[in-house]
């Protein structure tokens, strides 16, 4: 079947346009400057830059104040700052010189990169000096970058303590897991940071929950026994039970809303936080924050210039293969070839998929995909038997078998948190899905059998 | 049987090439990449616009034939980091001079810092991709097995993961023996490595299954 030319020229026209648009953009006056209106690429940490920050061991000193017996006490000074009569103080560092080794410093790195993960950042590195325990950490510049910079210097320590006597009942030892739960209610929704504890943990809980309670004793009067519970020494909240708890979970009510969505991504963002900081465990040496810079990419572009030059060469190298070889219908597959190039471009900067260096695997990838699949459609075509129906089937056919474990890595990749991978998931799979609906239409749109019998 | 004659000399080429990997590994360090060694960082804050032409210049006089990255400090165009293997007290004075010099600054002690990155380590850059390709390497697995039934379910598994193992140490091997910065572009390359060995695989999966359809086609 020959198709008018009306039908092919316009086809062409449509694919060129799109190419302009994804190459070029669409430019629109605004504020007195032309600005493209099409969404920006959402470029990863290795393409956009990153936070970097760097941590060092405190070399910060603490004031201890001791009572007449040696114990340590918080009621031995004045309103005006001085000691009270018997007391002494010392200034104690926070880091003893015992704890400053390269052991605590690996398990130090190594909270801190859960924390990152516990918190959902998506692209961290985390690198640590072995000999002076400093670290360098990189993030992604977004919204939340600030919390989570300043959620790594905690030492992570939960306690829950007995808010009279301030004796510690409960700590991280007692936690199996933290973490953050929300549910609907009549008022709206309300989130929670759920502390699970373990065996131990359950069991001292129940007692706490029987003990640290309100009761009225015969003569009327109200007693109230209160726990405190802190995290690094801050107490989060000061309350009591009203009934036994024997499941070993203790649900602490971050917050409630019952319209605003941004405040329940708030409330479920600080309850993920602190979630973050009690499951990944105590850090054995406290650290500060020194330096904390957004750096642009420290990628050579020259490497990636060569990159695309040669991508660019061998292109142009196939497209003359093409041409030599298949004539008329291989000027028709590389307009589609760059049409689908295009396309899948504009799909990744609407589906605000984030490209990251690693996504250059995906770009190639399509690249040679696309390459192969319309080089086997011109042969395809070329054939003296050739019905365009069939050629399509063939295709299909072929290609679906081929490419059914790159359509598996996407997928998988995609659902990953880590997002050089789930870049190149979410890379491949628009390409693919993409090229399976684009040749379909393209070669019924454009090629021609009868034209290449010829 | 010709054809099987070159795949064995391509085996055989192949674990020449690891075991000389194996023995350069043994002899040198893994040559990283500046940024995913343990290197300098010269912060440099200059107060006002700079062109970035004018400190590379600099950085040629002070630190030459040496590899440099720059990387500029927030959002502003008026700090910029220079990431060096390593700088000297002496390369440390001659720079500051310089900069101050090109960009008549008042005062730059207190306007260039020098910050020891550490080093990244392979297991932290190679650890995010275990169980995604752990993952992927299964179910693909299982989809050739049952595609290509007919061609024998452990051959063609059995060659898939031979190629795979064998085409990744290859991979690390060269980059061994060439000494090629492991860095930013590593982990991209290895995975492209597997997407080819796998398309490629396929393909003659595909090829040899059609073929041997054909024939038990024309055997009935």
């Amino acid at each position: 079947m020959k198709k008018s030319k009306l039908e092919k020229g316009l086809t062409i026209l449509v694919i060129i346009a799109i190419c302009l648009i994804s190459f070029v953009g669409i430019y629109v006056k605004k504020q007195g400057k032309m600005q493209n209106v099409l969404p920006q690429y959402r470029l990863g940490m290795n393409l956009g830059g990153a936070r970097v920050t760097k941590y060092k061991v405190s070399d910060k000193t603490q004031e201890i104040v001791y009572d007449a017996s040696g114990n340590v006490t918080s009621e031995g000074k004045n309103e005006d700052g001085s000691l009270k009569e018997g007391y002494t103080k010392e200034d104690k560092a926070i880091n003893s010189e015992e704890v400053k080794n390269e052991e605590n410093f690996k398990t130090a790195k190594r909270i801190i990169q859960n924390r990152l993960k516990n918190m959902g950042v998506s692209e961290y590195k985390v690198k640590l000096n072995h000999n002076s325990g400093e670290m360098i950490v990189e993030v992604p510049e977004d919204s939340s970058t600030d919390e989570v910079i300043s959620n790594l210097t905690y030492l992570g320590k939960f306690e829950m303590k007995d808010s009279t006597t301030n004796e510690v009942l409960m700590n991280n030892q007692d936690v199996k897991q933290a973490s953050c739960v929300y549910g609907n209610t009549a008022t709206g929704t309300v989130v929670y940071l759920n502390i699970e504890f373990n065996k131990e943990g359950t069991k001292k809980f129940e007692n706490i929950t029987k003990t640290y309670i309100s009761s009225t004793n015969e003569e009327g009067t109200t007693q109230t026994k209160n726990v405190s519970i802190e995290l690094d020494g801050e107490s989060m909240i000061k309350t009591y039970f009203n009934e036994t708890i024997s499941n070993g979970v203790l649900p602490l009510t971050i917050g409630s809303a019952s319209t605003s969505s941004e405040e329940i991504t708030s409330y479920i963002r600080q309850a993920n936080q602190v979630a973050g900081l009690i499951d990944a465990g105590v850090m054995p040496v406290q650290y500060e924050l020194v330096e904390n810079n957004y750096m642009s990419p420290s990628i050579d572009t020259t490497i990636i210039k060569i990159i695309v030059g040669v991508i660019g060469i061998i292109l142009v190298i196939g497209f003359i293969n093409w041409i030599v070889r298949y004539k008329v219908n291989a000027v028709f597959s590389i307009i589609s070839y760059l049409g689908f190039v295009a396309i899948t471009l504009l799909a990744i900067r609407y589906a605000n998929v984030v490209i990251s260096l690693e996504a250059i695997v995906a770009v190639i990838f399509l690249l040679i995909a696309s390459y192969m699949i319309f080089t086997y459609t011109l042969k395809q075509f070329a054939k003296k038997d050739a019905n365009q129906f069939d050629v399509i089937k063939e295709t299909y056919k072929r290609y679906a078998s081929v490419f059914a474990p790159v359509l598996i890595m996407a997928v998988v990749f995609t659902f990953m948190n880590w997002l050089p991978i789930s870049s190149i998931g979410m890379n491949l799979f628009w390409g693919i899905t993409i090229l399976v609906i684009y040749y379909y239409i393209v070669v019924r749109l454009l090629f021609d059998v009868q034209e290449v019998k010829k | 049987m010709e054809k099987l004659k070159n795949k064995k000399v391509i085996y055989l080429i192949a674990v020449l090439i690891i075991l000389i990997g194996i023995v350069a590994t043994c002899i040198w360090k893994t040559n990283f990449s500046l940024q995913y060694s343990e290197h300098s960082r010269i912060d440099i804050y200059i107060g006002k616009e700079y062109h970035l032409e004018d400190l590379k210049q600099i950085a040629k006089d002070v630190f030459p034939n040496e590899k440099i990255d720059y990387q500029e400090i927030e959002f502003f165009h008026d700090s910029v980091a220079m990431n060096v293997k390593q700088v000297s007290d002496e390369q440390m004075a001659t720079l500051k001079e310089k900069v101050k010099d090109k960009f008549q600054l008042e005062e730059i002690d207190n306007n260039i810092s020098v910050v020891t990155v550490p080093h990244y380590r392979i297991r932290d850059m190679v650890k995010p991709y275990i169980v995604p390709m752990i993952i992927t390497t299964l179910i693909t697995f299982a989809y050739v097995g049952i595609r290509y039934l007919n061609l024998g379910i452990f051959k063609v598994i059995g060659t898939l993961l031979i190629r795979l193992i064998v085409s990744e140490a290859v991979l690390a091997s060269i980059i061994e023996i060439v000494r090629i910065p492991v860095g930013v572009y590593t982990m991209p390359v290895a995975i492209l490595v597997y997407l080819f060995v796998i398309i490629f695989t396929m393909t003659e999966y595909e090829d040899q299954s059609r073929r041997k359809k054909q024939e038990e086609k024309k055997k009935k």
